[in-house]
């Protein structure tokens, strides 16, 4: 393998989980769709990754990359994609609240499937943990906007979550 | 009651989102393959362009200038589709990915509102000039052609334009939705 491929692989490794929960994210629980955005986001970063200054840290880059394929590959859903593949959907942890944390992340599948295609990547960022500074950064928006958005979606997030 | 923390910990330890040394190799594989794919793409195109304008000319020296108008709009209405096309797609993979966000967003937009020009001006006219074309050469064919073989093009060329028709159809209903989906407000 040539430098360009073992870079590659570094990068794949080390971000295919959060990638993996993004698509997830958009493509509402779907693991299909979800694994295609997975593969089209790497195909993307391997077509960019020439191009790549460091001006913005890898994983700001490799997040951006990563919204906008999820934003181009918009489709229309069929109906047999309506159906959540619930036996793919699994939470680490083994005892009595497995079925209730995946029941709850089903539900939140479809809660942020509700939201605007922005506002679904402002959430699912803010639900990975990254510093609000660094979602104003991927998304485009100053940083005053982002803090009070993610506090709106945060409270009707909960509220469809917990069918209020 | 979940609060958003729990919300946001379930997401965290979601299970079986690991990378595996299978995946990597198979997305590789993938990764060379396009670029394989669109180099051979472009070669294809280049050489139907070449092969149709060739074709063009050979046929010039014909007297018929029945059979050259014909011939000559369904050609020319296919090279300026296939080339409006391929500048498309150029302008497609140019879009930066690794913008953010918003600025993607406003690049994406434009580029499928641009589309809507060539769906609906630049590919019903190229349809009429390519069915007039062929409907000019119709006499032609009548005459030089024996009856089944008359019929067989003027029902295959029928089903063809149908099932291209269809195709158009859903390309420019799918472009369509995603434009609107992406003009959508937050």
């Amino acid at each position: 393998m040539g430098s360009k491929e073992i870079t590659y692989q570094k990068i794949y490794e080390d971000n295919y989980p959060k990638v993996m929960r993004l698509c997830m994210g958009y493509a509402a629980g779907n693991e299909a769709l979800a694994k295609d955005l997975v593969q089209e986001t790497f195909i993307k970063i391997w077509q960019n990754l020439d191009g790549f200054r460091n001006e913005s840290g890898i994983g700001t880059w490799i997040y951006r990359i990563c919204v906008n394929t999820c934003l181009a590959e918009i489709r229309r859903e069929h109906k047999k994609d309506r159906n959540l593949q619930i036996d793919s959907l699994q939470v680490s942890d083994n005892g009595e609240n497995s079925v209730k944390k995946e029941e709850m992340l089903v539900q939140l599948y479809a809660c942020i499937k509700k939201l605007s295609s922005t506002n679904k990547a402002i959430i699912v960022l803010e639900l990975e943990g990254l510093p609000q500074l660094e979602i104003s950064q991927i998304i485009g928006i100053k940083h005053e906007a982002v803090r009070t958005r993610i506090h709106r979606i945060k409270q009707q997030l909960t509220k469809c979550v917990n069918h209020e | 009651m979940n609060n958003f923390e729990d919300l946001q910990n379930n997401w965290q330890n979601q299970f079986g989102v690991s990378a595996t040394e299978d995946g990597f190799q198979s997305l590789l594989k993938s990764v060379k393959s396009i670029e394989n794919k669109q180099k051979s793409g472009n070669i294809v195109l280049t050489i139907t362009i070449l092969l149709l304008v060739s074709f063009l000319i050979y046929v010039s020296g014909y007297t018929s200038t029945t059979f050259i108008l014909g011939i000559g709009l369904m050609i020319g209405s296919l090279v300026v589709r296939i080339v409006i096309e391929l500048f498309s797609l150029r302008k497609l993979r140019s879009i930066n990915f690794s913008k953010d966000v918003n600025t993607f967003k406003a690049d994406l937009t434009t580029y499928y509102f641009l589309r809507k020009y060539t769906h609906y001006v630049v590919t019903p006219l190229a349809v009429i000039v390519y069915t007039v074309g062929f409907i000019i050469l119709l006499p032609l064919f009548k005459a030089s052609l024996s009856d089944g073989f008359y019929s067989y093009i003027l029902c295959s060329s029928v089903v063809l334009l149908m099932v291209f028709s269809v195709f158009l159809y859903k390309q420019v209903k799918n472009e369509l939705f995603k434009l609107k989906q992406l003009q959508m407000k937050d």
